[in-house]
């Protein structure tokens, strides 16, 4: 510890009092600057290591101190640069001269004109992006890529011209221009060998090379904005990171659910089901579902050159088109993607259409649409039998390609198609009944020869394709009509149901404005939830107006009508050439004893689930029967619980994501092998549509071949759609289907009470009579209950698997005008071509009509009589 | 001649003194002594200790410095001085605004001696 003698100290007094006056009179802090002093004589003689400092040793170091002076001139106090700058004069600075050179000359056209050439040449023929890959998709990154040459422009014309815009501004742009720049030129780095070869030894592939040389221009720019930043005493550009991490970040975040896309679709089509999990998971986050979409439709990064920087381009459309329902829980085609100037894709691919002739419905087509709508139906509600024609008018208004129209119409509940016209020419040409394979491949034959065909083929149970082409070009109708024979479904022994057909899957367009006319008449009061207006004349009761597609979409849509319940049994028949069918039509129900006794409840979790789980829970959890239940959640992981314990079952749906779209093969084949332990049991499935399947159905339909009586499979569907897996068991007698007539909750609750025999079930066993047996004290139904029959028949026949039963089949449904798995309907250009392929239009005279002939008949006597009659009274 | 060039060399000190400050903080922080040593060894300079303080304390109040105290192990707290961005902003206008003056001024003499 160093000693200051008492002179020491008091000369540092005396030095201190005379500083503390003269710091006084400035504004300066005296006491700050006496302890700085204080602390510096302090350091200074501690650095000498004196043990006593004298006052000879403390006036050698005041003396070199120096007494403080308080007249320091005043810093500049600091302000925006541009202000403060005294530079900044409108007045011609030394480096002008270097902008007039190769620099600036390089600017114009590498960091201007190029880029705005390669944007426009990009825009107007895509053929980066039918090549190698869209670097424009969406007008943002058209925005983003456009800042380069107009960033660059700015920054050239601010230092060749003086700005009076802050070089902050100009700074940040520039920085917003290089982050582009950057980006891009990554992008395009996989490009650059093949854009370098094509300039190289071709002389064209400039615009490859586009965000590179433009990258550099932007850096040229950058680097003369310094000189313009240090003639405003500045050291440096400012604001440089903001710029370069607003222009790289956005382009980054605008791609990343691209990015995602590809990285998840390689992983979703991965053979080990973890990989796969992760990926489906990353695409249900973060992935673009529009270019899932695209790559659905084939619009995207097809490679016509096959050169592919994804490495997703070996991915078929079809299995791109499983992973969007899993991603998405919808099909496909749901929806087309966007067409716009940018979206407008390969128009040579857009307009192909890889599914015509084929058998499926495959994606939306531009430009064809659904024109109008127009359902006519009689009902006769003591047979519980009716018949419906829809008939449908499609149009292309697709300046110089053809279409086919195709649909998948779901059918009522044990439904036929039989009638098939087509209108040519505006003459209305019946269809021909043959076999299946036979009026396909009649239909295939004509469509090659862009002839005029229509064909109906069974697509399920219930389910029929429509497939009707050429709708011909630039606004080109086809005209088709579909006649189905239908039974009622009763609710009780006093209503009898029609669940109204609907169009389940299509390629054409059908706007939310699309309406269904619908008329509908019977022989008793009809009612529908539907706004239709009720009438009744005479005995005659109708019901009519208008539906939208949403409307008739709805599970629920039908229409009601009161019939006699005293009338159990009914009988028809048909006149052929040599023959009278006859059939007898008994009303069985069952009430007071449960079917089963067991069932487990297969629960689809797919997206558009989430919405009916709690009325499924609420339902099952308080049920009172007499049977067991075990549910199966049909998600990505079986999970099985008894229905007694209501917890895990909520835990059960709880744990369920209600993602995408689920596979629910093997959900219902774990549910076949718990309900097969039970002699008497039934797999009741409630689900969403499912347009695809992952797996083959074969295990599934191993089953119920080895077990021909084994559990029964019941489904419920909850929203419209395909269901692959319903059309995959056609031909299995133990699949049936739920006539929906009500809210989910009450239709759940109505088919339990059915299967514990709480609510009867009404079932009409249909059987062939001879003519001379029918008793005429019954009365007689309409002629579509023979064809009913004939329908059953053929399933019967079918379901024998033998080859004489797979003729009989064929023999009846062609004999009595049907579309069933075993046969299909036709309509083709002229006899010449029905020749060719062994097949005959039906007699018009056979096919069924609205009104039915009956009626007309009936019609025609009343008017007669009312005639008559009026001229009677006249002559009185 | 020589009162000319003696009043010219005091106008250039002082002008020039507080850019020497920054100048010398702007690579790294420094405590008060060294600070002030390192100035006025610089030769020409002719600034004495007691001069710089006061100068120090008002670039303080002006925000182009900031100071904190530090437990010296040999001696005394230092206090140590840094340059705040303010302060940092300020030495590049300096530099800027002495070297385009001075660019100026040898282009001058360039232009003279090439004629």
């Amino acid at each position: 510890m160093t000693r200051w003698t008492n002179g020491a100290e008091e000369l540092w007094q005396q030095f201190r009092n005379e500083a503390r006056k003269r710091l006084n009179q400035s504004d300066i802090d005296a006491d700050e600057v006496l302890d700085d002093l204080q602390r510096h004589i302090e350091t200074e003689l501690n650095a000498q290591k004196l043990e006593v400092v004298t006052a000879e040793d403390m006036k050698k170091v005041l003396n070199r101190l120096e007494l403080p002076q308080a007249n320091t001139p005043k810093a500049p106090v600091p302000a925006s640069p541009a202000a403060s700058s005294p530079v900044i004069e409108k007045q011609k600075l030394p480096y002008h001269a270097m902008l007039s050179s190769l620099g600036g000359f390089y600017i114009i056209v590498f960091g201007v004109l190029l880029p705005v050439a390669a944007a426009t040449f990009e825009l107007l023929t895509r053929l980066c992006s039918t090549v190698f890959f869209d670097p424009l998709p969406t007008i943002w990154h058209v925005g983003l890529f456009l800042m380069i040459p107009v960033f660059n422009l700015g920054g050239y014309c601010a230092v060749k011209y003086g700005t009076k815009d802050s070089i902050r501004k100009v700074g940040f742009l520039n920085g917003i221009a290089i982050g582009n720049a950057l980006f891009y030129t990554l992008w395009f780095l996989p490009i650059l060998p093949f854009s370098g070869i094509a300039v190289t030894f071709m002389g064209l592939g400039l615009c490859g090379l586009a965000p590179l040389l433009s990258f550099i221009a932007c850096l040229i720019v950058r680097k003369r904005l310094h000189l313009l930043a240090a003639a405003q005493n500045l050291r440096k550009v400012p604001l440089f990171w903001p710029g370069f991490g607003c222009g790289f970040g956005i382009l980054l975040l605008l791609i990343v659910p691209a990015l995602f896309s590809v990285i998840g679709l390689n992983m979703a089509v991965s053979v080990q089901p973890a990989v796969q999990n992760r990926g489906l998971w990353l695409l249900r986050n973060f992935s673009s579902k529009r270019y899932l979409l695209e790559r659905c439709y084939n619009t995207r990064n097809v490679k016509p050159f096959g050169i592919d920087i994804t490495g997703t381009a070996d991915i078929s459309s079809e299995k791109i088109r499983g992973i969007y329902y899993r991603v998405t829980g919808k099909s496909f085609n749901t929806e087309r993607p966007r067409t716009s100037f940018l979206h407008r894709g390969n128009a040579w691919i857009d307009d192909w259409d890889f599914e015509q002739a084929g058998d499926v419905v495959g994606g939306q087509l531009r430009n064809l649409s659904l024109v109008s709508s127009q359902m006519d139906a009689n009902l006769q509600a003591d047979g519980a039998v009716g018949y419906l024609e829809w008939i449908m008018v499609f149009q292309n208004d697709h300046l110089w390609t053809e279409r086919e129209a195709r649909c998948q119409v779901q059918l009522p509940p044990g439904g036929v198609v039989s009638r098939l016209t087509l209108w040519i020419d505006g003459q209305e040409c019946e269809a021909a009944f043959g076999g299946r394979e036979q009026t396909k491949g009649a239909y295939k034959s004509v469509v090659q020869r862009r002839r005029d065909p229509v064909l109906v083929t069974t697509k399920g149970p219930d389910q029929v394709l429509v497939q009707c082409f050429p709708v011909p070009s630039n606004s080109g109708k086809m005209k088709v009509r579909l006649g189905i024979s239908f039974p009622l479904d009763l609710v009780s022994s006093e209503e009898a149901l029609l669940q109204l057909p609907y169009i389940n899957e299509r390629n054409f367009q059908m706007p939310p404005t699309t309406e269904h006319r619908l008329w509908i008449e019977a022989d008793g009061p009809l009612s529908a939830k539907l706004g239709l207006t009720a009438e009744s004349t005479e005995g005659k009761y109708a019901i009519r107006g208008a539906v939208t597609n949403a409307q008739l979409e709805q599970q629920a849509a039908s229409v009601r009508v009161t019939r006699n319940p005293q009338v159990s049994s009914v009988w028809a028949k048909r006149e052929f050439d040599n023959e009278t069918v006859a059939v007898l039509q008994q009303l069985h129900n069952n009430k007071g004893r449960a079917l089963i006794e067991k069932a487990v409840v297969v629960v689809d979790t797919s997206k558009s689930m989430a919405s009916h789980i709690t009325d499924i829970a609420n339902v099952i959890t308080t049920l009172n029967v007499d049977f067991n239940i075990d549910i199966v959640a049909a998600n990505d992981t079986l999970k099985t619980t008894a229905f007694a314990d209501k917890n895990e079952l909520k835990k059960l749906f709880h744990k369920s994501n209600f993602k995408g779209g689920k596979d629910n093969l093997p959900a219902l084949v774990h549910a076949w092998d718990i309900a097969s332990q039970s002699a008497n049991a039934a797999v009741i499935w409630i689900h969403s549509a499912q347009p695809h399947i992952f797996d083959e159905v074969d295990p599934l339909v191993q089953r119920w071949n080895r077990r021909p009586d084994g559990p029964k499979l019941i489904h419920i569907q909850t929203s419209p759609g395909p269901n692959v897996v319903i059309e995959s068991l056609d031909g299995i007698q133990q699949v049936d289907v739920f006539s929906r007539s009500a809210s989910l909750k009450d239709d759940l609750g109505r088919l339990f009470g059915q299967l514990n025999g709480t609510v009867p079930t009404y079932k009409f066993v249909r059987q062939e009579i001879l003519p001379t047996q029918i008793d005429t004290s019954m009365k007689q139904a309409s002629s579509h209950i023979v064809r009913l029959w004939a329908n059953e028949k053929v399933q019967t026949m079918r379901a024998k698997r033998s080859n004489a039963g797979q003729s009989e089949a064929k023999a009846i449904a062609v004999k009595h005008q049907l579309v069933t798995p075993v046969s299909g309907a036709v309509v083709l250009e002229n006899a010449e071509q029905y020749d060719q392929h062994d097949l005959r239009p039906v007699d018009p005279e056979t096919v069924p009509t609205i009104p039915e002939p009956a009626t007309i008949m009936l019609l025609g006597v009343g008017g007669l009589i009312a005639v008559h009659f009026r001229k009677k009274t006249h002559r009185q | 001649m020589q009162d000319i060039f003696d009043n010219w060399i005091i106008q250039v000190r002082k002008g020039i003194l507080e850019l020497t400050v920054l100048t010398a903080l702007a690579d790294k922080d420094r405590y008060a002594y060294e600070l002030v040593k390192s100035i006025t060894q610089i030769p020409g300079l002719g600034i004495s200790e007691g001069t710089i303080y006061p100068l120090l304390s008002r670039l303080r109040v002006q925000g182009l410095v900031a100071t904190r105290l530090e437990e010296s192990p040999e001696g005394p707290a230092r206090k140590y001085y840094s340059l705040t961005k303010e302060g940092k902003e300020t030495l590049h206008m300096m530099d800027a605004y002495l070297d385009s003056i001075l660019k100026g001024v040898h282009a001058l003499r360039n232009r003279k001696e090439e004629k």
